[in-house]
This record gives C-alpha cells, sequence and structure tokens, in this order.
C-alpha cells in the first residue's frame, strides 16, 4: 500500500501540452477515479502513473519515492487495460504468473500464489485455458488476477470495464468494489462513466482539457458541483443549466422563461446560470405559486420514472418524475421545485457561487 | 440480393481453379515425370512413361561439379535465411514501434529498392563487388541475396508486429521487463510463423536466383545450383534425364521447406490479428 503524490505534473507531446502543473494527492488505501470526456488526459495520467509516458515537468511519487526516471516495472504497481492486453499465447496460470516467473520466484510461491488468485476471483478451473478460449468477463478477471499476484503497492485500472455488456458491467463493478476492500490496496481507476465513478470511488477527480475541475466524494460532487462543467457532467440525466438574469420578478432566461424565485435570494442584475437537476423537479399543485409554465416535447417512460422533456420559453428542461404521469405532447404543465435544490453558477467564470445543498 | 454462391457459378469457379492448377502443375509434374524415364522414353508424346529408372539421378550425384554445387547453394540459401531473419527482426520491430527521426523516409527508402529491376542494378553491383575483390566467393553471393530479400522481409515483418498491440508489451513491462525483454517474451513468440515464412522465403529466393550468380561466378569450386544445372546443357554429352533430375533436386527442398512449415507459412500469411 502507498500513497502517489503528482506534483505539478506536466505532459507535452512536441509543442502540444495535454496536462499541466496538476497536482493532486491519492490517499494510501483509497480508490480513487479519474473520470472525464474523452481527450481529458485521464488515460494520459494513468499511464504516467504506471512509467508507460514519460513526464514532461513536477514530480511523481509513490510510497513517498520519487518515481519520475523509474522503470514501470520497479514501481511496484499493476495495471488492467481496457483490452485486457492478456498474452495470447499463455495460459491463464502463465498469465497470472509471468511477473513471479519474471522476479525469479520459486514455482511452489508462483503456483500458490496464482491459486490464491483464482480462487478470489472464482478462476479455478479456467487455469489450463487460453486468453481466446475465454469470455469476455473471464478476461477481465484474468487480467485482474495478474495485478492480484504481483501484491502491488498501487493497482491501476484503465477503463476495464467498457468492453463489457451491461449486464457484466453492473457485476463486474461490484466484484472491483468488494476486492478493493478486501486487499485495501491504493486503485486508481480510470473512466469516462460517470455511474462507475459514482457508484465505486472514495474520491473522484473530474478532469478536463489535462486539469483537475473538481476533487471530492462521489455525493458532494454530486450535491455541490465546484462549476458548469462538474454540473454538467456529473449526474445522470444530467442538469439543466439555465443562463440567464437576476431581475426583480424573478430569473429571466436567455430562452424568454421566467423563474419565480424568493426575493432577496439572488442579486438582481447578475448575470448567472441557473442549475437544477431533472430528478428535483417535480409537477406542480394547481395552486402553487412559485411553478414553471413548461410545454411537454417528449416523454419516454421506463416503468419506475418517467424521463420527459419540457419547452420553457426557448430552453428545453428535463424532468425526471418517480410517478407515472400521463401527459400529452403539446401540452400545457407546471414543474415545481425547491428553491433549496437550486444550483447557482457565475455565468463568465463558470463557478459555483451559491452555499445551496 | 442474394450473397448465397449460385450452383452454377460454383461450378464455373471450380473449372476456372481446376484449369489453372492443372497450368501450373503441370510443366512441374513433367519434370518429375521426365526424370525418371529413360532417355529414349522422354521425347514421346505418353505422359506415361514405359520404365521406370533412377538412373539419371546417379549419374548426376556422381558429379562432383553437381555435388559442390549442391553443397554451396545449401550454405548460400541457409546463411541468407538466419541472417535475413537476425536482420529483419530488430529491423522491422525499429520501424514498428518507435518513433524517430527519418523513420519513415527509411522505412520507405528500403521499400524503394524493391521498385528497381534486379537487371537495373546488375552492373553497378558487379562492378562493386569487382572492386572489393569478392567475385567468385560465395560471400558475395550472400550479400546480394540478402539485399534482395531483406526489403519484403523487414516490412512482412512490420506488418505483423503493427498487429500486435502495443498493450502487450506495455503489460509485460509492468510485469517485470525491460523493452527488450518484452519484444523477445511476447512479441517475437507472436509473430514467430511470420518469421519462419520470411526465413524460408529467403532461402527459397537465393536457392533459385541465377542471374547475379551467372553474373558474378565462374568457378566451378563456388558455383550454385542453378549454374550448374546449366552446365548440365553440355553439347557433347547431353542428358534430357540428367537435366530433368537436376530440376527435381533444385525444385526438392522448397518443397520440402513448404511441406515442414506449412502450418506456419499458412498462418503466417493469413492470420493477422492477435488479438488478447
Amino acid at each position: 500500500m502507498a500513497s502517489v503524490e503528482l506534483d505539478g505534473i506536466g505532459k507535452r507531446y512536441g509543442s502540444l501540452s495535454v496536462i499541466e502543473g496538476l497536482n493532486l494527492d491519492v490517499r494510501d488505501g483509497e480508490l480513487l477515479i479519474l473520470v472525464g470526456p474523452s481527450g481529458c488526459g485521464k488515460s494520459t495520467l494513468l499511464r504516467i502513473i504506471a512509467g508507460l509516458e514519460s513526464i514532461s515537468g513536477g514530480e511523481l511519487r509513490i510510497g513517498g519515492r520519487l518515481v519520475n526516471e523509474m522503470a514501470p516495472r520497479d514501481r511496484n504497481i499493476a495495471m488492467v487495460f481496457q483490452s485486457y492486453a492478456l498474452y495470447p499465447h499463455k495460459t491463464v496460470a502463465q498469465n497470472m504468473g509471468f511477473s513471479l516467473m519474471l522476479a525469479k520466484r520459486p514455482k511452489a510461491e508462483i503456483e500458490r500464489k496464482v491459486k490464491e488468485a483464482a480462487d478470489i476471483l472464482n478462476l479455478g478451473g479456467l487455469l489450463d485455458r487460453y486468453p481466446k478460449q475465454l469470455s469476455g468477463g473471464q478476461r477481465q478477471r484474468v487480467a485482474m488476477g495478474r495485478a492480484i499476484v504481483r501484491d502491488p503497492e498501487v493497482f491501476l485500472f484503465d477503463e476495464p470495464l467498457s468492453n463489457l455488456d451491461a449486464k457484466l458491467r453492473v457485476q463486474m463493478r461490484a466484484e472491483i468494489k468488494a476486492l478493493h476492500e478486501r486487499l485495501g490496496t491504493t486503485m486508481i481507476y480510470v473512466t469516462h462513466d460517470q455511474v462507475e465513478a459514482m457508484t465505486m470511488a472514495d474520491r473522484i477527480v473530474v478532469l478536463n482539457r489535462g486539469h483537475i475541475e473538481q476533487v471530492g466524494a462521489p455525493l458532494e460532487l454530486y450535491d455541490r458541483p465546484a462549476n458548469l462543467f462538474v454540473a454538467d457532467f456529473i449526474g445522470s440525466p444530467s442538469m439543466n443549466l439555465m443562463p440567464g438574469r437576476v431581475e426583480d420578478d424573478g430569473f429571466r432566461l436567455d430562452g424568454g422563461g421566467i423563474v419565480p424565485l424568493p426575493s432577496g435570494l439572488l442579486p438582481t442584475g447578475r448575470e448567472l446560470v441557473l442549475g437544477i437537476r431533472p430528478q428535483h423537479l417535480l409537477p406542480a399543485a394547481d395552486d402553487a405559486p412559485a411553478a414553471l409554465p413548461v410545454r411537454v416535447l417528449l416523454q419516454e417512460p421506463t416503468g419506475d420514472e418517467t424521463f420527459v422533456e419540457f419547452a420553457f420559453g426557448s430552453d428545453h428542461i428535463r424532468a425526471v418524475f418517480r410517478e407515472r404521469v400521463v401527459i400529452g405532447s403539446g401540452e400545457s404543465f407546471s414543474l415545481a421545485f425547491d428553491p433549496a435544490r437550486l444550483h447557482v453558477f457565475d455565468k463568465a467564470s463558470g463557478e459555483r457561487l451559491s452555499a445551496n445543498n | 440480393m442474394s450473397r448465397r454462391a449460385n450452383p452454377r457459378h460454383e461450378a464455373f469457379l471450380d473449372w476456372v481453379t481446376a484449369i489453372a492448377v492443372f497450368l501450373l502443375l503441370s510443366p512441374i509434374a513433367w519434370v518429375f515425370l521426365a526424370s525418371v524415364r529413360p532417355d529414349r522414353d522422354i521425347m514421346s508424346a505418353s505422359l506415361v512413361p514405359t520404365s521406370v529408372t533412377f538412373v539419371h539421378f546417379l549419374s548426376l550425384f556422381q558429379r562432383t561439379d553437381f555435388m559442390i554445387a549442391l553443397a554451396n547453394s545449401l550454405v548460400v540459401g541457409i546463411v541468407v535465411a538466419l541472417l535475413t531473419v537476425a536482420i529483419a527482426v530488430p529491423a522491422s520491430y525499429s520501424i514498428s514501434r518507435f518513433r524517430y527521426v527519418g523513420r519513415d523516409v527509411m522505412a520507405a527508402l528500403i521499400l524503394g529498392t524493391q521498385m528497381l529491376p534486379g537487371v537495373a542494378v546488375m552492373v553497378p553491383i558487379v562492378v562493386i563487388v569487382r572492386s572489393l575483390g569478392l567475385t567468385n566467393t560465395l560471400t558475395a553471393l550472400i550479400f546480394i541475396h540478402l539485399a534482395l530479400g531483406l526489403p519484403i522481409a523487414v516490412w512482412m515483418l512490420r506488418g505483423y508486429i503493427d498487429s500486435v498491440p502495443r498493450e502487450l508489451e506495455e503489460a509485460a513491462m509492468i510485469d517485470g521487463t525491460g523493452q527488450i525483454g518484452a519484444m523477445l517474451r511476447i512479441t517475437f513468440p507472436l509473430i514467430r510463423p511470420a518469421v519462419v515464412a520470411v526465413g524460408t522465403f529467403a532461402f527459397v529466393l537465393s536457392w533459385g536466383e541465377y542471374l547475379m550468380a551467372l553474373a558474378l561466378i565462374s568457378k566451378t569450386e563456388v558455383k550454385t545450383l542453378p549454374l550448374a544445372l546449366q552446365t548440365l546443357f553440355d553439347p557433347y554429352s547431353f542428358s534430357w534425364g540428367e537435366v530433368m533430375a537436376g530440376g527435381v533436386v533444385i525444385a526438392l527442398p522448397t518443397i520440402v521447406l513448404f511441406l515442414m512449415f506449412r502450418n506456419q507459412l499458412v498462418g503466417g500469411l493469413t492470420s493477422g490479428g492477435v488479438k488478447g
């Protein structure tokens, strides 16, 4: 087990800078998830920690040791690749025992450790098979087994579940989390799937264009996104973000609609972006004072929830209702919300303003 | 539109294949048959031998010049095959895996050498070899055959190395190898069919090469098989049967090599993807 410290890490390809001055402390034993859209630098960052990419600037420490120039094999890390990267010409047991064989460990010890890892991952009957004889989920397990056998200080996962089907993904998600709880080893996990990040992480790092937008516990990011990017990225379906201006009678959206607000909640005249999660919009009672008059555009019932898209002025607002709502397209509708659930961001900087929950 | 094969089309294609195979094989079959027929029998119109004899092979193997040529060809062929593999594997690995200034130019130049027909470079090669004092040596032949076969070998192997995912090597490097170790322990075993194919190809190319040998070799003790075969056309004691037996001897190693490495070769020529 070890902490990982990134101090002013930078990465350039020629004149193109993909990561600049990035600071991050990964605590000993935590499951930290790096999340962000494609091209945000999350995989590059992971590969830098693994030693597969060189560092253009800054210092990287694993367990307190400076490892900038250290070869991957000396960093005492293990990595699970998106494609699993199992050696096709080696059996499951040989794949898993490869690192120990290279370390010239006694054969009995290799066999024992491989068997232990195979037991943890339910791979017992598959040790003599070749990767091509395994299903996607089994390959995924072997890749994890290969990492476990090494007993590393840090596990690195590079989108390990993105090649699996939805059902298996949910199952493996739980298995990885259970594995983390069992081993207690530091894990750094890269994904573009915010649901994966929310369900598994101790802490999430939201990356965008090579810099950190926010670091925090999953619910902290959900409840208090630090800026518009995080607000938009975390949560599914994503938050309604409505730019506008505070006026005397409420918040006038650029799209024309007016959101009634308790007076004095926000300073008049300010250009802001108002955010509210689809889950926090409710059908309004007929006599509710602060309701949004909207028109139904589209509804998608999923059985336990109803996903509805509304037009509000020229803005679109998404809502998710717990109960079944029967409304026709084009009908008028009234939406209510709890002002305490509002998120307020500065329009120019995109930073969070209010202290609302 | 249905993609299912039309039986008439299939029958037609079968026939085209049969005709192509017949056209390809009949001269070879004729050579084999003629090598075991008595001389007076060979020129008869019939393909069926009246009697079978190995006298042509016996007289051929009693000729010391022919046996020397056989040994020379084996030496040159084997050395060329080994050197081709020894040079092409690291060269193609470097082109496939590393980024450095001039890499693409070099790769293009290697391929570019294939654009010139052999005859076009024959005169300069002869001049160079002569100025090096290497005429009538097997060394010169080895170098030239190496130069003839290497470019294709490098490009063939490069394609195979490209098809081995980089992540396999990265996983190995995390597991405890260095870059070279990853190449030897992971990539090399995966491209082995292609390496065998390249080596076989280099041997066959050298074994049958005639033009450069003709231009550089005149002494009996350094002649290779194709040249020795030519000397069988002796105007004073000429035997078609002996010439045909020589043809069989030349063709045999190619066939044996192909049969030995058939699985590896077919694998090497068709299997591109090595996915984990």
